[in-house]
């Protein structure tokens, strides 16, 4: 049971606002043309909705080109949506007060992918861990101090080694490093882009642990971003599967990957290799190459790629439809039949 | 096969996703063996060094008078009191040139300084901002460049009434270009690592990231122009000198000195003229060969990562 | 040009490394990056080496291929059908390379000349070893691209580096690599760099050319499900050693190595239940610079007993060390009882 549905048990009155709350959520960037002359934009992401609740994970699966990174950095504020609404505890994040903006910020954080960008090499770990404070002021030196100490201590690095810096670390150290600076100011939710995906074998187990200890230890809500469809499918509450910018499928883990809707989401799950004696799962393969986000194929983006494409998906873009309670596809030839509306 | 994969072959930690055993040598002390294994650039170290020496503390160990003049003595050759021989006005020119030192190598530090200081400022904005900003800040700089320097130089030199303080001003003015556009370059693909990301989500704010994430790393690239830029302004002083827009005597520098003495090349009185012109070059060379060193020393840094 | 098929009963394995030790000399000390290996690929085997960072899994592929710095000092004996490699001067090397020796690195777009068209680098060792003229070589590569499965291969031809999708790069380094019909393909990382999707469709490719090309493969990598039901016989390293060797299936399904158990334990799968806390191996790999007596995992191993610190474990097997088929280990308390279910059972949380 997550944190969240022990809190709505216990909590009466109108249902709280989810943390971050994305209505219809589009982002284009435009072309790199000079002026006058405008290229096609690159349409990243397009009409994504997507929630994230208190104490919840939510994952983001996909592969290159799919828009999930600048998912994570819309719902950081990293980026500005072109069109749709990024709302944080309900209010729309366009439509607040500087000050409002300001202090939502500390509110979610991000965690990086590679270890080794991630960490200003000038800087040492304390100072590192240190900066959202110093940036978000109203703290004292020994306070930092002190919370950069308790940090540490929670991610398991070594106080002594504070004084280092990101050169002197290995790969899942600069991790907690970075995991340790997404929690400096206490946020309620944290923004993970591939957070293993850089690590090695062993060692993203230990990571992923650390993870979930947090996440159990302080209400932690988290939005990983990952193609590695294993990590996301052990780590996350819910699934969200994206193909050129749009959400194809979501729902639960266990229903995605018992009985997927969309053929994509059935196609990533057999390209997964798997070490196991019988060598791996019958392949639905998929066939050509990524389209370019700056033309996306008509109707259903991924028909040029699928098995099951006819007409209709080239002429009308697929609605979400229901396939059970949290589960939506949009596909006009799903794997599994619909609930009926 | 690229570097990066061999690096990551030999299974170093500077491989992604290694938790193996971390590098040997902290980067500062790559660089400084680098440097140190330069003989060029440690031999370009020690003239700089002695040159300033000779400048600076030369003048408390060999008392010349360089305020007043002696006509009578004027002119006169290399020999007993007078090591240099005397320049046209009477003054020691040993003596001269040491003081002449001085005010060159101030205004050429000084002037390097400004440069570097307004270069950094300038560039490290215009490619953390991007877009628009970026833009327009890079023209303005295009724009300047197209002034010859030496023009814009001797128009300010002109206006204004030439002090060390002015020359440094009106150097360090014309010569913030190149370091502009050099930071810039850096900034812009700093910009994007993630450490910079990271800094925007937590709300730090701009001139501190540029300050605190970009110039720091870009530290290697301005150091290495700062040396050139010393080497840079000595030549454009030492021009403006010849132009006769220098500082007005007592005071002098080795370029007013190379000037007058050329008056006189005819005359044979090659020790007006010899020893500043080759307390230039050296000078100029020496800092060149700093740089070169420089960027050896942070080329073979970058590599690492 | 049609797909040859060796000969049959061509005598003798296509690679053989015998007792190759490679240390790296750095300014102040001396990595052991690999130590003691000796391993053979037959003609036609896929060969899986898997490993983890700094397990000298690639500084193996770089000796193999002849490409080590010249930092790297080489003991010990690696042969190509029946040509020693090591102590070979580059000319001979370079003959080798690329003619009798394929290989394909992980970054598809650092292995590319950006510069210069697909057609004429998929041509290039056509050209430099069997001197082919250039249209010969031209008309070599379009068959190559259209073997390993671009779509119109004339067109592609012209096409720079950047005009190609990930997939479609590295299919043109695999082209590459094989069209001098190599008698051993070295793939070192060949699908990391690449999205899981077009990853299947790569690895479907090498099995593809398995079995029209019969040609042997290294493949050298990280992904342990890579290796499975593609190598024959798969190689565990660690540290620079190795640990296990042995059919596949048989190391996968019963590892005697406790890193292989660890490493199979640890690793994330479908079937991981979900919230439960993950198995992780504690501590980490040893500093390759010191010098190592006895077995290098022994600090990190839960059955670490004292003869693991002082004496590197000869190798064990039921059938042997070395012989062909067989399955042993470098373990002196190799498991024994079918391991457990690595997860804890109760949730996290």
């Amino acid at each position: 049971m997550t944190a969240a549905q022990i809190l709505a048990d216990t909590t009466a009155g109108p249902p709280t606002p989810p943390l971050v709350d994305l209505a219809a959520v589009t982002k284009h960037y435009r072309g790199s043309g000079l002026l006058g002359r405008a290229d096609a934009p690159v349409q990243a992401v397009s009409g994504v909705s997507l929630a994230v609740e208190a104490g919840q994970t939510v994952g983001i699966v996909g592969e290159s080109g799919c828009g999930k990174s600048t998912l994570g950095r819309l719902v950081v504020g990293l980026e500005k949506p072109t069109e749709g609404e990024v709302r944080l505890r309900g209010t729309d994040r366009a439509a607040m007060t500087r000050a409002q903006r300001r202090a939502a910020r500390y509110e979610i954080q991000m965690m990086f992918q590679d270890p080794f960008a991630a960490l200003n090499p000038r800087m040492t770990l304390a100072r590192i861990i240190e900066e959202p404070l110093r940036a978000r002021g109203g703290s004292s030196r020994p306070e930092r101090r002190a919370r950069v100490g308790q940090l540490a201590e929670e991610v398991g690095l070594a106080a002594s080694q504070l004084d280092r810096y990101p050169r002197e670390l290995s790969g899942g150290q600069r991790q907690r490093v970075g995991l340790a600076r997404a929690l400096a100011t206490s946020p309620a939710l944290v923004v993970a882009d591939e957070p293993v995906s850089a690590l090695d074998v062993s060692v993203r187990s230990q990571i992923l642990n650390l993870m979930a200890q947090l996440q159990a230890e302080h209400q932690l809500a988290y939005l990983m971003v990952s193609h590695d469809l294993t990590v996301i499918h052990y780590f996350a509450d819910h699934i969200a599967v994206m193909y050129l910018g749009q959400i194809v499928e979501s729902g639960a883990p266990e229903v995605l990957f018992r009985s997927p809707a969309h053929h994509y989401t059935s196609a990533l799950i057999s390209a997964v290799p798997e070490p196991s004696v019988a060598g791996g799962r019958a392949r639905a393969a998929i066939r050509g190459e990524l389209p370019s986000a700056t033309a996306p194929p008509s109707g259903c983006r991924f028909r040029t790629r699928c098995p099951a494409a006819q007409a209709l998906c080239a002429e009308q873009q697929p609605p979400l439809r229901a396939f059970g309670p949290g589960h939506e596809a949009a596909c006009h030839f799903p794997l599994i039949e619909p609930v009926p509306a | 096969m690229s570097l990066e994969n061999m690096t990551a072959a030999l299974g170093g930690a500077d491989h992604p996703g290694a938790d193996g055993p971390v590098p040997a040598e902290a980067p500062g002390r790559v660089r400084l063996r680098a440097f140190a294994d330069n003989r060029l650039a440690v031999a370009g170290l020690a003239v700089v060094i002695a040159l300033t020496l000779f400048a600076f503390i030369g003048p408390l160990l060999y008392h010349t008078d360089q305020v007043h003049t002696r006509l009578a003595a004027e002119t006169l050759r290399p020999g007993p009191g007078h090591p240099l021989g005397t320049d046209n006005v009477g003054y020691d020119q040993l003596g001269r040139l040491m003081v002449g030192g001085q005010t060159t190598l101030e205004v050429a530090f000084g002037a390097a300084a400004v440069a570097v200081l307004l270069g950094v400022v300038w560039g490290a904005t215009a490619g953390y901002l991007g877009g628009f900003a970026d833009g327009l800040m890079m023209r303005v700089v295009d724009a300047l460049l197209a002034i010859p320097a030496l023009f814009l130089l001797i128009f300010l030199a002109t206006v204004f009434k030439p002090s060390v303080l002015m020359l440094i001003i009106v150097v360090g003015v014309t010569a913030w270009l190149v370091p502009a556009r050099l930071v810039r370059g850096e900034a812009l693909s700093l910009r994007n690592r993630e450490y910079v990301q990271a800094a925007r989500t937590m709300g730090v704010r701009p001139p501190t990231i540029i300050f605190r994430h970009i110039v720091t790393n870009s530290i290697g690239t301005i150091l290495v122009n700062a040396t050139f830029q010393v080497a840079d302004a000595i030549l454009l002083v030492a021009a403006l000198s010849f132009l006769g827009l220098g500082i007005s005597p007592p005071a002098t520098n080795w370029g007013a000195m190379l000037s007058d003495g050329l008056n006189y090349t005819y005359s044979g009185y090659w020790w007006l003229t010899y020893p500043p012109g080759i307390a230039i070059v050296l000078t100029v060379v020496a800092f060149n060969l700093i740089g070169d060193g420089l960027r050896d020393a942070f080329g073979l840094d970058t590599r690492r990562g | 040009m049609t797909a040859a098929i060796p000969a049959a009963g061509a005598s003798g394995p296509v690679l053989r490394v015998d007792g190759l030790d490679v240390d790296i000399r750095l300014r102040r000390s001396v990595v052991h990056a690999v130590r003691d290996v000796s391993l053979e690929v037959a003609a036609g085997e896929t060969v899986g080496i898997v490993g983890e960072s700094g397990c000298g899994k690639s500084t193996l592929g770089l000796a193999l291929a002849g490409l080590l710095p010249s930092s790297a000092v080489t003991r010990g004996s690696i042969r190509v059908g029946d040509r020693e490699v090591t102590g070979v001067g580059e000319r001979e090397l370079r003959a080798i390379r690329g003619a009798e020796v394929g290989i394909v690195f992980q970054d598809p777009m650092t292995s590319l000349n950006p510069t210069q068209r697909i057609g004429a680098q998929v041509g290039e060792a056509l050209r430099l070893h069997r001197g082919a003229s250039r249209e010969a070589a031209r008309a070599a590569a379009a068959d190559m691209l259209d073997l390993v499965g671009l779509p119109r291969p004339r067109e592609q031809l012209d096409r720079f580096p950047h005009e190609l999708s990930g997939g479609m790069r590295q299919r043109a380094v695999i082209a590459a690599a094989l069209i001098c019909e190599p008698k051993v393909l070295i793939a070192d990382e060949p699908t990391t760099a690449l999205d899981v999707t077009t990853q299947a469709q790569i690895l479907e490719l090498f099995d593809r050319l398995q079995q029209e090309l019969g040609m042997a493969t290294l493949l050298i990598t990280h992904d342990m499900g890579v290796v499975a039901g593609r190598a024959s016989r798969v190689f565990v390293m660690y540290a620079g050693r190795e640990a296990e060797t042995g059919p596949t299936a048989e190391v996968f399904g019963s590892a005697k190595h406790r890193y292989t158990a660890a490493l199979l334990d640890s690793i994330l799968r479908m079937e991981t239940p979900r919230h439960a806390a993950l198995y992780t191996i504690p501590g980490r790999p040893p500093d390759l610079t010191a010098d190592l007596a006895g077995c290098p995992f022994a600090p990190r191993c839960p059955a670490a007993s004292p003869i693991c610190g002082t004496t590197f474990p000869p190798a064990a097997g039921a059938d042997g060390p070395g012989a062909a088929g067989g399955h042993w280990w470098h373990c002196h308390h190799p498991v024994s009882e079918p391991r457990p279910a690595p997860h804890a059972t109760e949730p996290s949380r």
